[in-house]
């Protein structure tokens, strides 16, 4: 494993009302060396989850009570971004549909295979891991935005439009020294090896 | 009786009394005195002998002490010489050293004092023992008073006192005699006391003198004074006198008295004669029991005789009692004889007139029977030749009296084809010997004179008389009977002809009767006529004998026929008729009926089962895929070698509970499936809705329906078809499901209840908060192929109500409380449903 992997110890989140099928999950997710949480109900996962906790979510479609789909909606509109792998008997495929287009990530068939399945769990850690690391980069931009002053700012967006230092120099109505002082000093800011990166970076932050 | 006999005792016993008393109390008297004066006489002679006896004693005493070696010894120095002028000794506080130690000597009868006196005469030496001096006459000169003869004392009186002198000799050392020893003895009360202490106190002694006849000394003085002359005495006493014989010396002549109180005799004579008395009014009494007993039983005895042969005499001769009917015969018993000999002439004499009567009448009598009997009856004698011929033998056989007597029996009335066997009867009378055989009966022929021929019944009857025997031969006319039996033969031909089978069964089960149509029955009992039946049909036959009450029962026999049979008893005849009628049309239409029924019944099923499918998998499908995981777990631990056998242990126990529960599922899905034979079981009502329950808890939970159940307790069992109720409480509440599902989620509600009602019901009641029923609706509810659902075959409730109806149930629907329908099922209970039955049979 990397060094980066071993940062990120994400949990599978099993939640399913069969007490047989939690536990059997438990046991073949733990051969890998998964931590595995079991909730028996969605609301006892609600109660326990908060949104900094890495992993995915393993969730039977059909509950007593908040039944999956209800719960996935739930997490949409609380704007918990957690992978979802949807489990569902045989002939469920109605709502294996409403489960995908409500953003599970995907869903398998009773009786599993466990390749398929540990495939599954690991392609949404990946995508956990992913969104994380994004999220991450996401924040740091922001910092590092924040540091600029404004004229900075506005040169910085001048710069990534692809505009010369004099056409900014123009616009502004300052020297292209100036300018050129700015832009050094929000390469500096922004930590930006090149422009090329800079535009990246403006991008990832949609400020454009 | 016991009265007259006590008199007659009393009486008896008084006589003898009066007569025995006088004569028996001179007697006794007489005797008595006889005998008591020879008492008195043998008294007085032991009253002498006791006094001589003391006499003898004293002199005794005297010679022991004059020949006493210490009066020897005294003598021995002493000299006494006539005129000496020596003084009297006297010794009176001490004793003489003469005597011996007193001890040695002292006598009962004491003497008052102890003389010596010398050869010449003279006082010398006295010993004074008593008060009293020694008299002056002693005193002076006693010479007079010794006596000669030795031993032997004197009575004399001196100076008025009467005493016993008695005098020896007495010798010095040397046998030399030297005077005379004188005891003095007074013989007063204390002397004579002692003399007769042993004779008894009834007896008094005395001394009289005998010239003066006055008392010298007695033994009683304050009785006997001294002085009382012996005139005066025999007053009071009764007087024995005795000489002194043996003292014939003295001078004196005193006579030994004996004296015995004449009230003392009195007394004695008294008692003796009242013992006398009473022993007497003994006897008399003892005379007067036994008498009276005597008396008693003697009597009684005679007049039990007697009133037995009365009671004999008035059961047999039929007369009243003879005499008296009470007390005592004897009393009477002269007239009673003479009496009682009259009547029994009287009896006898009207026995005897009776008798004749009687005879006369029996004789008419049996002329009549003879002539009135409905039988023929014609008396013959042991040849057959015809002796008597009774009219109703006239009437049959046609011939007159006149004409029949004489004429042998046989060829004039017997058939030709009987009269061998006739004759034969009439001949195994007589070789039997007389009285061996006295009667016989057989079935014959006879003809009548017209050449009519008659059945009739014949009774041969012997009569043995003297020398010869006789028969009565009775006739009679069986031809009536015998149309009766060819009529009751052809009603009997009924049952051969009925095309239904009918049977007669007796008590143990033997088939009596069994007509032609009743072959597929003994078919099925696997008996022929005759024969006996199974045990369980000999058990009914049993019953239905006993319970008196007709009974049905229907069979099936091997080749599919069926019979319903009808037992009915006779108990008068301990028999049983089995009416017996073919319903095999009838079975084989309801058994198709109820098949078809039961198909429906499955196709229904088979029609929910597909809509169910989906949740029975889908459940299924949870036990398989933990199995699935468990295992994939565990390999892929064993796989990489991180895993112990002990953690797998859980695991598998895991994978064995979940198969477990995935068999269970299957079993249920079977149930629902499988079409069983319909067969009814005792079932819990609540049973049956949580069966059910588990078979639509997919749906339940699928469509998040709430569903509340009130399962009554207490409730009785119900008799039913498991599936086929089932399939019904699953319409129910698949109809309730389907009714909630256009309400949102959350709101769907069904309430399932069961309890019990009366009548002997119990009802299972689901219940939704659904749209309800329209009026419409509610009147076309059971209605096959009418539905509200789009899907719906509209068979669901026709089919549950039929069932329900099969159970003797119903189902009903009426508006439930939550706003929807209620429908109700009524099962009944089932011991009620036993009951009803049971009425209904």
């Amino acid at each position: 494993m990397s060094e980066k992997d071993r940062v990120y110890s994400p949990t599978i989140f099993v939640v399913d009302d069969d007490e047989g099928m939690r536990s059997s999950l438990q046991w073949l997710l733990e051969s890998e060396g998964l931590r595995v949480e079991t909730f028996g109900s969605a609301q006892d996962f609600l109660n326990s989850y908060y949104p900094g906790r890495a992993g995915c979510m393993l969730l039977d479609v059909r509950m007593h009570g908040m039944s999956g789909l209800e719960l996935q909606e739930h997490l949409r509109e609380q704007e918990i971004q957690i992978p979802v792998i949807i489990i569902t008997g045989h002939g469920d495929v109605p709502m294996a549909v409403r489960a995908m287009k409500s953003g599970a990530l995907d869903f398998i068939e009773k009786p599993f295979d466990d390749e398929k399945m540990l495939d599954a769990i690991r392609r949404a850690l990946g995508i956990d891991k992913l969104r994380r690391e994004r999220q991450a980069d996401r924040a740091n931009l922001a910092a590092r935005l924040a540091n600029l002053t404004p004229r900075e700012h506005e040169v910085m967006l001048q710069v990534t439009d692809g505009k010369s230092n004099k056409e900014i120099a123009n616009a502004l109505g300052v020297s292209s020294k100036t300018v050129e002082a700015h832009r050094a000093r929000v390469m500096e800011k922004m930590e930006a090896r090149s422009l090329a990166e800079l535009v990246r970076m403006v991008l990832a932050a949609g400020i454009n | 009786m016991t009265v007259f006999a006590v008199v007659f005792g009393l009486l008896v016993g008084g006589v003898v009394w009066e007569v025995l008393d006088n004569f028996q109390q001179k007697r006794l008297s007489a005797i008595f005195r006889q005998e008591l004066e020879a008492e008195l006489h043998k008294r007085a002679a032991e009253a002498y002998a006791d006094f001589d006896r003391q006499v003898d004693s004293i002199s005794h005493l005297a010679r022991l002490l004059a020949n006493h070696r210490q009066l020897a010894l005294h003598l021995e120095p002493i000299h006494w010489y006539p005129d000496d002028g020596q003084r009297i000794r006297e010794y009176r506080d001490s004793q003489p050293p003469w005597l011996p130690p007193p001890d040695r000597w002292r006598p009962s009868v004491a003497p008052s004092h102890i003389a010596l006196i010398d050869a010449t005469g003279r006082l010398r030496e006295v010993y004074q023992m008593a008060e009293a001096q020694l008299p002056h006459g002693l005193w002076v000169d006693p010479a007079p008073f010794l006596t000669e003869t030795r031993g032997r004392g004197v009575f004399s009186v001196v100076d008025g006192q009467t005493l016993l002198l008695v005098s020896e000799p007495i010798e010095d050392q040397y046998y030399g005699r030297v005077g005379s020893l004188l005891m003095v003895v007074p013989v007063d009360t204390a002397f004579l006391a002692a003399a007769v202490e042993e004779t008894g106190e009834s007896v008094i002694t005395a001394i009289l003198d005998g010239d003066t006849q006055t008392v010298l000394a007695s033994s009683a003085p304050e009785a006997v004074v001294v002085g009382d002359t012996s005139e005066k005495l025999s007053r009071r006493f009764v007087l024995t006198y005795q000489s002194f014989q043996h003292y014939e010396g003295s001078e004196f002549n005193l006579q030994f008295t004996t004296l015995v109180r004449q009230n003392y005799l009195r007394a004695v004579t008294g008692r003796v004669a009242k013992h006398a008395r009473n022993q007497r009014a003994t006897a008399a009494l003892v005379f007067i029991l036994v008498y009276s007993l005597l008396f008693m039983v003697v009597s009684n005895r005679l007049s039990r005789a007697l009133k037995r042969l009365a009671a004999f005499s008035q059961s047999a001769l039929g007369f009243t009692q003879p005499a008296r009917s009470g007390g005592n015969q004897l009393l009477v018993l002269e007239d009673w004889m003479r009496d009682y000999i009259r009547r029994v002439r009287d009896a006898r004499e009207e026995m005897r007139e009776r008798h004749e009567t009687e005879m006369q009448a029996s004789a008419a009598l049996t002329a009549a029977i003879m002539e009135a009997s409905l039988d023929s009856i014609i008396t013959i004698d042991q040849t057959g030749r015809i002796i008597e011929f009774n009219p109703t033998a006239e009437r049959v056989f046609g011939y007159r009296r006149g004409q029949a007597v004489s004429r042998d029996i046989t060829t004039l009335i017997i058939d030709e084809p009987y009269r061998q066997p006739f004759r034969n009867l009439l001949a195994g009378f007589l070789e039997t010997g007389s009285g061996q055989v006295t009667d016989a009966r057989a079935e014959m022929i006879a003809v009548g004179r017209d050449g009519t021929r008659v059945p009739v019944e014949l009774a041969i009857k012997a009569i043995q008389l003297k020398g010869e025997t006789l028969f009565t031969v009775y006739f009679r006319d069986v031809s009536a009977r015998r149309r009766q039996e060819a009529e009751i033969r052809a009603l009997a031909a009924f049952p051969r002809e009925s095309p239904s089978p009918m049977l007669r069964i007796n008590r143990v089960g033997v088939i009596s009767y069994a007509n032609e149509a009743s072959e597929p029955l003994l078919g099925y009992w696997g008996c022929r006529r005759g024969q006996t039946l199974p045990l369980n049909w000999r058990v009914r036959i049993h019953d239905v004998l006993d319970s008196k009450r007709p009974r049905e029962e229907e069979i099936r026999t091997e080749d599919e026929r069926f019979f319903s049979l009808l037992m009915a008893p006779i108990p008068e005849l301990d028999y049983v008729n089995v009416y017996a009628r073919e319903i095999t049309d009838a079975r084989v239409a309801e058994r198709q009926a109820r098949q078809r029924q039961t198909e429906l019944v499955h196709v229904c099923r088979l029609s929910s089962m597909g809509e169910m499918a989906t949740g029975i998998a889908h459940e299924l499908n949870q036990p398989l895929s933990a199995i699935v995981n468990y295992a994939n777990g565990s390999r892929r631990r064993l796989e990489s070698g991180r895993v112990s056998a002990e953690d797998l242990s859980e695991p598998l126990q895991q994978i064995t509970r979940q198969a477990s529960r995935a068999g269970e599922i299957i079993r249920r899905l079977r149930a629902l499936v499988s079409r069983q034979p319909v067969q009814r079981e005792t079932v819990h009502v609540n049973t049956l809705v949580n069966e059910v329950l588990s078979f639509v808890d997919y749906e339940i939970r699928k469509f998040g329906v709430r569903v509340e159940t009130r399962l009554g307790e207490q409730l009785d069992d119900v008799r039913v078809d498991l599936v086929q109720i089932e399939q019904v409480i699953l319409n129910l509440i698949r109809n309730a499901i389907d009714a909630v599902i256009d309400r949102p989620a959350g709101k769907r509600l069904i309430r399932i209840a069961t309890r019990r009602v009366p009548d002997g019901f119990v009802v299972i009641e689901v219940e939704d908060n659904g749209p309800g029923l329209s009026a419409e609706v509610k009147s076309r509810l059971f209605e096959p192929f009418f539905s509200t659902k789009n899907t719906g075959m509209g068979m669901g409730l026709a089919i549950s109500q039929t069932i329900a109806e099969d159970h003797d149930g119903k189902i009903s629907a009426t508006d439930s409380e939550a706003g929807g329908a209620l429908f109700r099922l009524a099962l009944p209970a089932a011991g009620a449903s036993l009951q009803s039955k049971a009425a209904a049979s």
